[in-house]
């Protein structure tokens, strides 16, 4: 082969060249160097990565379950809190409504018995002032009946003893009584 | 000499450049097997420190589960793509006790095939290192090329692939392997059905090292093939209009390039996902693929066929 290579004799080179060189040491060194890099790498890369990958895949798996059991427990707190949340309305309702329930009934209650009071006090007054208007009266009577009989006693110019004169008052008294009942 | 030249006179041609080649004229070890030691070791470094990153830590925080530093993240996510995406829809439950051979059979593969897109022969050879004579008269060295472009290296790969997917098939369900030989046809279409799944049996493997051995070969040679032209036009035609026209094979050789590196990982995919799929469909039983498995009233395992409801007993 020339040092100036034409294409014509790189062509013709490559006729006699077999595509299929080799023997069957070749096929042996293959077996046996690929044989001895899959027992060390089954040692010391395979093994460290898959456990590293199935390590990385439980952790993930792990994590979602407990992610979805955490979201489970949530919703149920929630329900939860929302039932608790409903009920303690419901009972806030019940008492505002059994509080302005007492508030009425109080002041009704109250009401009437500041009615009867005021009832009693004014029927108490009434009392009082015909109490004080007889007593006023009897004591008019008796100054009257007094004064007459004295007035009488000078003009008929005859003493009148004592017992004398608190006979006749207690007369015009009772006969006063008499005429205004 | 430009490294164009090198590369094109250490090869003497495109196909002399890209296939294995003795080293001391002696096939007992060649640039194959340098290689594969060379990736082995190269995998080997990358996965086993990345794998301490991604492993669980011991600091007891939510850091433990992190992976640390940008290449074990690499490594995670390919890693965790091929068993999540890839192979526990196949494999399932049994996804991680076979994961760790799919992923050697991947970064092995990959590693091999991204090292293979490293020109180490023609760095070395322009710096004089490790020249020796060829039957062409020109000069390579050792190190260099492609382990998984060698028949013989994805043929022992594939051969792996074959008794890991039998192997742990047989291990696993004895009978049920030899039962999946009929492919659960009537007992009339045996004599077909029973010799199509042996061959099938062993063209699965073949078909793996094929493909892994044609993709890789096949890119390597348009790669050499272009540079060729490219030392061709600008050496052999010479002057600005060999050399200006050489730009054109040089683009080319970029792209192809390019789409190398795509290749390399495809490549290393599918012979890992096919694999895996060979192996899920030997060992996992579908309901709908006529297999259930369960206890008959006198306590016997019962293997029932659905698709022919003959129960039997073993």
């Amino acid at each position: 082969m020339s040092m100036q290579p034409s294409v014509l004799n790189l062509v013709l080179a490559a006729g006699g060249d077999n595509p299929f060189a080799g023997t069957i040491y070749q096929g042996i060194a293959a077996a046996i160097v690929f044989i001895v890099v899959l027992v060390i790498l089954k040692k010391l890369a395979w093994g460290p990565i898959l456990t590293g990958l199935q390590d990385r895949e439980n952790k993930i798996k792990t994590d979602l379950e407990e992610a979805e059991k955490s979201a489970k427990d949530a919703t149920a707190t929630l329900k939860q809190y929302e039932a608790k949340l409903a009920a303690a309305q419901e009972e806030s309702r019940k008492l505002i409504e059994e509080a302005r329930g007492d508030a009425q009934r109080v002041a009704a209650q109250l009401k009437d018995q500041t009615q009867t009071e005021i009832t009693q006090m004014k029927d108490k007054a009434a009392r009082d002032i015909n109490a004080a208007k007889e007593q006023a009266l009897t004591e008019l009577y008796t100054q009257a009946a007094i004064m007459s009989t004295q007035i009488a006693g000078r003009i008929l110019k005859r003493e009148l003893n004592a017992d004398d004169q608190q006979a006749i008052v207690d007369e015009s008294l009772a006969q006063l009584k008499a005429e205004n009942n | 000499m430009n490294l164009f030249a090198l590369t094109t006179l250490a090869a003497g041609s495109p196909v002399g450049h890209v296939i294995d080649k003795p080293i001391y004229g002696q096939w007992g070890i060649s640039n194959a097997t340098v290689m594969l030691i060379l990736s082995a070791i190269v995998t080997l470094l990358v996965l086993i420190p990345a794998a301490r990153k991604i492993a669980t830590g011991k600091s007891g925080t939510l850091e433990d589960l992190r992976a640390k530093g940008t290449l074990a993240n690499l490594i995670e996510v390919i890693c965790l793509y091929l068993r999540d995406e890839i192979f526990k829809p196949l494999l399932r439950e049994d996804t991680d006790k076979y994961i760790g051979v799919l992923w050697t059979f991947f970064w092995f593969i990959l590693i091999n095939n991204l090292l293979g897109l490293v020109p180490l022969a023609d760095i070395l050879a322009m710096f004089k290192i490790n020249a020796m004579p060829t039957d062409h008269g020109t000069t390579y060295v050792g190190i260099g090329g492609t382990a998984t472009q060698s028949i013989w290296v994805t043929s022992a790969l594939a051969i792996i692939a074959f008794i890991f997917m039998n192997g742990t098939a047989l291990k696993k369900d004895f009978v049920g392997f030899f039962k999946h030989l009929t492919a659960g046809a009537p007992v009339f279409m045996w004599p077909i059905m029973v010799p199509v799944e042996i061959i099938g049996t062993f063209v699965k493997p073949f078909a793996l090292s094929l493909r892994l051995f044609a993709n890789m070969t096949g890119g390597h040679i348009i790669v050499g093939t272009l540079l060729g032209f490219v030392v061709s036009l600008s050496i052999g035609l010479g002057g600005i209009a060999g050399h200006g026209l050489a730009l054109l094979p040089l683009l080319g050789t970029i792209a192809i390039y390019m789409l190398e590196v795509l290749v390399a990982f495809i490549q290393a995919f599918i012979f890992t996902y096919l694999t895996g799929l060979f192996l899920s469909q030997l060992i996992v039983h579908d309901h709908d693929h006529g297999h259930e498995h369960g206890h008959d009233d006198h306590g016997h395992v019962m293997n029932v066929d659905m698709d022919h409801q003959a129960p039997t007993t073993h």
